[in-house]
């Protein structure tokens, strides 16, 4: 059984501009101990996805509206406060983009992590203190038993993030929610606490869902990815199949976006045009298609739904796609080769130009 | 417009032709204040330290590093926007660190700036047409008829409507606020720009859009570029040459050698750090992953500033300080066992990968 089941997660956000669905029937579902990708730019959804799997969408304003959340057979969507604290506890622990937001700035780190051991172990005193410094000690802080006495600016910002890795783990949890936790800092710095959640989790067999906007960062973390959209998933498949035979033009696009460092140097770059639909009045066909440069009427007209693809292996791979479908069934793309329909993409659209 | 006058250049190849921007000996502080163990001390942080760059005319020259290592007060410092400590800054043959407020504010309208934060280098009382058409007015350039034709035709070169330009920024999404602050550098028709980091803040999508932008308008403009950014990738996409900064001092300079193969120990742990989007890649990949953090700018160590993480360290790097020798190709590194002879620096990527499965 999936440790954890998101089954047509709908959340939604009321703003001036109307009602706004931030995320729009997302379902999938993590494995014990796998690390599972979740992808895309702002605005797509992914940190909204995570806020509702803990419950923790900011109201007034935000609301979950439809969905089941299964974790370990129950639905957190539907359980009584208690239980959710449990959960928010030990089954699941967020590890937030910006640890300087999320540590309470008067006091010391120490005090900060033996809280949590205090409210959801029992554990106190000295007890408290010897498990703080062994979980400071475990993501690599120096001298851990001094540091517990330290305020939170007084670590730089990768110390800072090792601190929340600390307290994500300390009550050991089965899943961790990882959101954007490199974002903010420098690339060698960012390699160190990749490394280290990796190891981390790993060992204790935990869970991860990872999410980031960085394909890069995709690569090299998870098993398994799921690129997000307008609130949508919209394409889903292991990380090799989603890099080698990515089946969503959206994800053509992504990979077309980004500069390669071990390549050698391209011409231009081939972006996606435009830019991310407004989902408080989201295109009443494909979210994409005002965007796609493969779209066919029926794209602008009707969502499409994930459609199944065969990937190497035997493995299946997902994407939302009209293009997408049996070629018997009018699928346009399936069997393209991307890189191939980027260029003739390209090329096209130079012709229009010198025209 | 006095002869420009021939920029006397050591260490650089002779190419015959004089750079458009020559810096010499760069150094910025800055007065801090610092908690001590007893009370407050005042310090200096050399945020910038002694740099040497040359960029010549039409090219891009990247300049890379960590937070805190000084490129943007570098960035800044070469357009006066920072006044440097010590050091030279020339521009196209005029020395600017010694030129008047007045005389200054003529050279400015040959350089500008783009900034990281399009939002925040924007007046948002201030219509996107009145933000673009501002430096003419201080420049006294054009009259009202011919400016915002300018604002109209400058809209559109970087590929917005000119029917937007009576909206305000909060009405422009991120990407949209990097054109229009791009505008705005363009509209006095610069020959210099500096971009610090113009595409940070941005969606991978849009980020392309605005990098695709900026190679096209210095085709078209013959504009010569300082490309300030943390992310490796898109400065080798982007730049002719490129600097890496450490600590206020630039550790390795040159071209497409500096990725191929990175002399100095920082540039193969930088590059070494970077996340490549290909599994098969970063899964054969063995990571050089550096220890600890960058140390205080206001202590610096002895030597060598990076010897402190760096695994090739011994005690001549604490004592004395490597000077930037050249590597031969152009390329320069400044660290005391980097030399032309010796054993090969090892390969800072792994770039042999399987051939990807034939597509179905």
């Amino acid at each position: 059984m999936a440790l954890l089941e998101v089954h047509d997660l709908r959340t939604q956000f009321r703003s001036r501009a109307g009602i706004v669905q931030a995320v729009d029937g997302v379902s999938f579902h993590v494995d014990e101990g796998e690390m599972l990708a979740l992808v895309g730019e702002s605005g797509c959804g992914k940190s909204v996805t995570a806020q509702s799997i803990m419950r923790l969408v900011p109201t007034p304003g935000g609301e979950i509206v439809g969905g089941q959340v299964m974790f370990k057979g129950r639905d957190i969507l539907t359980m009584p406060a208690r239980e959710l604290r449990s959960i928010r506890g030990g089954g699941i622990s967020l590890v937030p983009q910006d640890p300087m937001t999320s540590l309470n700035p008067v006091l010391p780190i120490g005090r900060q992590i033996t809280e949590s051991l205090k409210v959801h172990l029992g554990l106190r005193g000295a007890a408290a203190r010897a498990r703080a410094v062994d979980l400071l000690d475990m993501v690599g802080i120096p001298a851990p038993a001094t540091r517990l006495r330290s305020y939170p600016h007084q670590f730089s910002g990768g110390m800072r993030q090792r601190v929340m890795i600390a307290m994500a783990l300390s009550c050991d949890p089965s899943l961790i929610l990882a959101d954007e936790i490199t974002t903010a800092l420098d690339v060698t710095i960012q390699a160190q606490i990749l490394e280290l959640l990796k190891r981390l989790t790993r060992e204790l067999g935990t869970a991860v869902i990872f999410i980031t906007h960085d394909l890069g960062v995709v690569a090299g973390m998870a098993e398994r990815v799921n690129v997000m959209y307008g609130g949508q998933i919209v394409e889903r498949a292991t990380t090799v199949d989603l890099f080698d035979t990515p089946r969503m033009p959206y994800t053509w696009g992504l990979l077309g976006s980004v500069p390669r460092l071990d390549q050698p140097r391209q011409g231009k770059l081939r972006p996606i045009d435009g830019y991310p639909p407004n989902l408080a009045e989201p295109p009443p066909g494909c979210r994409f298609a005002p965007r796609c440069a493969f779209r066919r009427d029926v794209c602008l007209e009707e969502p499409p739904a994930l459609v199944s693809v065969p990937a190497a292996d035997g493995r299946i791979q997902e994407a939302r796609c009209w293009g997408m479908r049996e070629p018997g069934d009018g699928g346009w793309l399936r069997g393209q080769s991307w890189r191939a329909a980027l260029r003739e993409q390209n090329r096209e659209q130079n012709e229009v130009h010198h025209a | 417009m006095p002869e420009p006058a021939v920029v006397e250049n050591p260490d650089a190849p002779d190419t015959g032709v004089a750079p458009l921007v020559s810096v010499r000996g760069l150094e910025v502080a800055f007065r801090v204040r610092e908690a001590g163990p007893a009370r407050w001390r005042r310090s200096l942080l050399n945020a910038v330290a002694g740099v040497d760059l040359d960029i010549p005319r039409g090219e891009t020259l990247g300049l890379v590093g960590e937070s805190g290592c000084g490129k943007s007060t570098t960035g800044r410092a070469i357009l006066q926007l920072q006044r440097p400590t010590a050091g030279s800054v020339r521009f196209d043959g005029t020395e600017l660190t010694t030129l008047s407020r007045a005389e200054l504010r003529r050279m400015r309208s040959r350089m500008q700036m783009v900034f990281q934060d399009p939002y925040a280098s924007l007046n948002p009382r201030m219509t996107v047409g009145e933000s673009i058409a501002e430096p003419m007015l201080v420049h006294g350039v054009g009259d009202w008829r011919s400016r915002r034709r300018t604002v109209a035709e400058l809209l559109e070169t970087v590929g917005l409507s000119p029917a937007w330009e009576e909206r305000y920024p909060h009405e422009f999404s991120g990407g949209q606020r990097q054109r229009i602050g791009i505008a705005r550098a363009l509209v006095l028709e610069p020959e210099f720009i500096v971009a610090d980091e113009p595409v940070s803040a941005l969606d991978v999508s849009v980020q392309a859009q605005t990098i695709n932008l900026l190679e096209s308008l210095q085709e078209r403009f013959g504009l010569t570029y300082l490309f300030i950014a943390h992310d490796l990738a898109v400065v080798r996409h982007l730049s002719t040459r490129v600097a890496v900064m450490y600590l206020g001092k630039i550790v390795e300079v040159g071209g497409d050698a500096v990725y191929e193969r990175p002399r100095h120990p920082y540039t193969q742990a930088l590059l070494s750090a970077v996340p490549i989007p290909d599994p098969h890649v970063e899964t054969e990949r063995r990571r050089k992953v550096l220890t600890g953090d960058v140390p205080s700018p206001v202590r610096p160590p002895s030597g060598c500033r990076f010897r402190t993480r760096c695994w090739k360290a011994e005690e001549v790097c604490a004592q004395e300080e490597p000077a930037l020798r050249p590597m031969g190709d152009g390329q320069w590194a400044a660290c005391h066992f980097a030399g032309p002879v010796g054993p090969p620096p090892t390969p800072a990527l792994t770039l042999p990968r399987p051939a990807p499965p034939a597509l179905s």
